[in-house]
């Protein structure tokens, strides 16, 4: 707060004049206009069974990384679905997390990770892994490996996980 | 000559800027204002009087001292001092049991003139804030200005607070009233169901696939509305709040979907085999704005609801993800450069593009009720803030929100 020369000698007449001296108050709400009521607050993670919010692990899980604002699976990634195909198929669901990095809040980000999730479900049917048993979800940004703002980090954040 | 024109011709037809900027000249009508703290000592009436500042500053109409003056509520005349100003704003602040009071008289300064006079009440002291809101809205419709009733409205975000994790918070504007509703879980994409905001849809995960519910702030009845595999979002809800545009995967592919309440059938509006979110009704309900990659890029569309033909309504910027529209102009979020992006304005037919913020990530673009502010999600320098702009004042003001991530936010 800034007062300059003027302004000290006002503060002064307006005290003088108004009084300065504070005092217990006395207001009431007799009489106001009541302008909202109280809101609610309840827990959002009594979840169902089988819900997916904190399921972050369970059996091991394997990932594959994706290039910005893209959904194709690399050469490298694919070859790797192919050798945990086997694996996959005596399970009884196999679950694909689709996830991105922090570039964006919206909903873009959700729609990308399930494209990814589903780029990754395509490729097992392709090697065998039967489509009724793959369960697809999105967690957007919400799932980051890493937490950092450097390339390398958001990298590490596009991608889809399965188990 | 030449040479220069040369040099000088390429720079001419490839380096104009998209957007334009208005460049005004600095004209200030606004009124002054000085305000008078008459409270008992106490800290509640001193965060009062910032917020004071903030609603005549936001309003556009006030230009208001942010010197805080103490004095009596009863000596009805402005002082020597602030007869400079055309008027005072004097106020009394007190907690009564578990609701807090504030009374206030706006005087005029030049002949000391009690224009209004009214008190205030509201349960629970920590709801402070929207006593100020009210009065100065009030001041404002006394004084004849367009209405700013949108300051005393709800603004409701959900942050994450980790992986896998988020709140839904209730805040005022101002963001000095901050209340959690759901707590633990992964729960996104608040969106007001009704324009008195009794409550909200939301995206919850605690289920077996992503669902959406709608949650009344005051009598804490929630209600499952609909789920989809994949994910889903409740993107905008129709004036009358029958019908919801939703951005849901049933076979893993996101599309926008109307969803009717009251029969409880779901229309898919959009069918492209890439990806089309962010679904905003536009034109009182006959047409959809959206974001869709069907040209490579994310980019702002629009289509007539039950017509297949789709127009890309934004050519300015590579990459525009989020979007809002008050029937006769549309917000977006672009992606300029790494880690950087900036909201801008475009009219309904996307026309008269003008950018609206300059640094930082800039994204989430909301328009007020009145069509004329725009709420924003800022991140800068590993800060998070909402701001908010005045597209008729020009005025833009930035509120800090800590170091957690602001997921998505409506009001």
């Amino acid at each position: 707060m800034k007062f300059n020369l003027i302004t000290i000698p006002a503060i002064i007449a307006i005290f003088s004049m108004t009084g300065c001296t504070k005092h217990a108050s006395s207001l009431t709400p007799d009489g106001a206009t009541a302008v909202s009521s109280d809101t609610v607050s309840l827990d959002g993670s009594s979840g169902s069974e089988g819900g997916y919010a904190n399921s972050h692990g369970g059996s091991s899980k394997n990932s594959v990384h994706f290039a910005f604002d893209s959904n194709k699976i690399s050469s490298q990634d694919k070859e790797k679905i192919d050798r945990s195909s086997y694996a996959l198929k005596q399970k009884k669901v196999v679950k694909i997390e689709g996830n991105s990095d922090e570039y964006g809040t919206d909903e873009y980000n959700y729609a990308l990770g399930l494209r990814r999730a589903k780029a990754v479900k395509q490729e097992m049917i392709a090697k065998g892994v039967p489509a009724k048993k793959i369960k697809v979800i999105s967690y957007g940004e919400s799932n980051p490996e890493c937490q950092d703002h450097t390339k390398k980090c958001y990298k590490k954040n596009r991608r889809a996980d399965y188990r | 000559m030449r040479y220069l024109i040369a040099l000088l011709l390429p720079l001419l037809l490839f380096a104009a800027p998209d957007a334009k900027m208005k460049i005004s000249k600095n004209v200030d009508n606004r009124l002054k204002v000085a305000i008078v703290d008459c409270s008992s000592d106490n800290e509640m009436s001193k965060k009062l009087f910032d917020i004071f500042v903030d609603d005549f500053r936001i309003s556009g109409n006030f230009l208001p001292d942010r010197n805080r003056y103490e004095g009596s509520y009863s000596s009805a005349a402005s002082a020597v001092g602030l007869r400079n100003k055309q008027y005072i704003l004097k106020y009394e602040y007190a907690n009564y049991n578990s609701s807090a009071v504030v009374r206030f008289k706006l005087i005029k300064g030049s002949n000391s003139r009690i224009v209004l006079e009214k008190k205030y009440t509201i349960p629970n002291p920590s709801r402070y804030p929207f006593l100020a809101h009210r009065a100065v809205t009030e001041v404002n419709r006394v004084l004849g200005f367009p209405s700013i009733k949108w300051i005393n409205r709800y603004v409701v975000f959900a942050r994450y607070t980790g992986r896998k994790e988020s709140e839904i918070v209730l805040a005022d504007y101002t963001f000095h009233f901050t209340k959690t509703v759901i707590r633990g879980g992964l729960n996104l994409f608040p969106q007001w169901g009704d324009p008195k905001q009794q409550g909200f849809y939301y995206t919850s995960y605690e289920g077996k696939e992503p669902a959406i519910y709608h949650l009344n702030i005051y009598t804490g009845e929630r209600k499952f509305i609909t789920s989809s595999p994949g994910m889903i979002i409740c993107s905008d809800v129709s004036k009358d709040g029958t019908k919801l545009l939703l951005t849901m995967a049933p076979n893993a592919q996101p599309d926008i979907y109307e969803l009717d309440l009251s029969a409880g059938s779901k229309r898919r509006l959009t069918k492209y085999s890439g990806i089309d979110v962010n679904g905003k009704f536009a034109d009182n309900g006959k047409s959809l704005i959206f974001v869709s990659n069907r040209l490579g890029n994310p980019g702002i569309y629009k289509k007539k609801i039950g017509s297949s033909a789709v127009i890309k309504l934004i050519y300015h910027g590579k990459k525009n993800s989020s979007c809002d529209t008050n029937g006769k102009k549309v917000v977006y979020s672009s992606k300029e450069a790494t880690n950087r992006f900036n909201i801008y304005v475009a009219d309904s037919y996307g026309g008269g593009v003008r950018p609206l913020t300059s640094t930082g990530v800039n994204q989430f673009p909301r328009f007020a009720p009145d069509g004329n502010t725009v709420l924003y999600i800022k991140r800068d320098r590993g800060l998070n803030e909402i701001g908010y702009i005045g597209l008729k004042t020009n005025i833009t003001m930035l509120f800090p929100l800590g170091n957690r991530k602001i997921q998505s936010i409506d009001w």
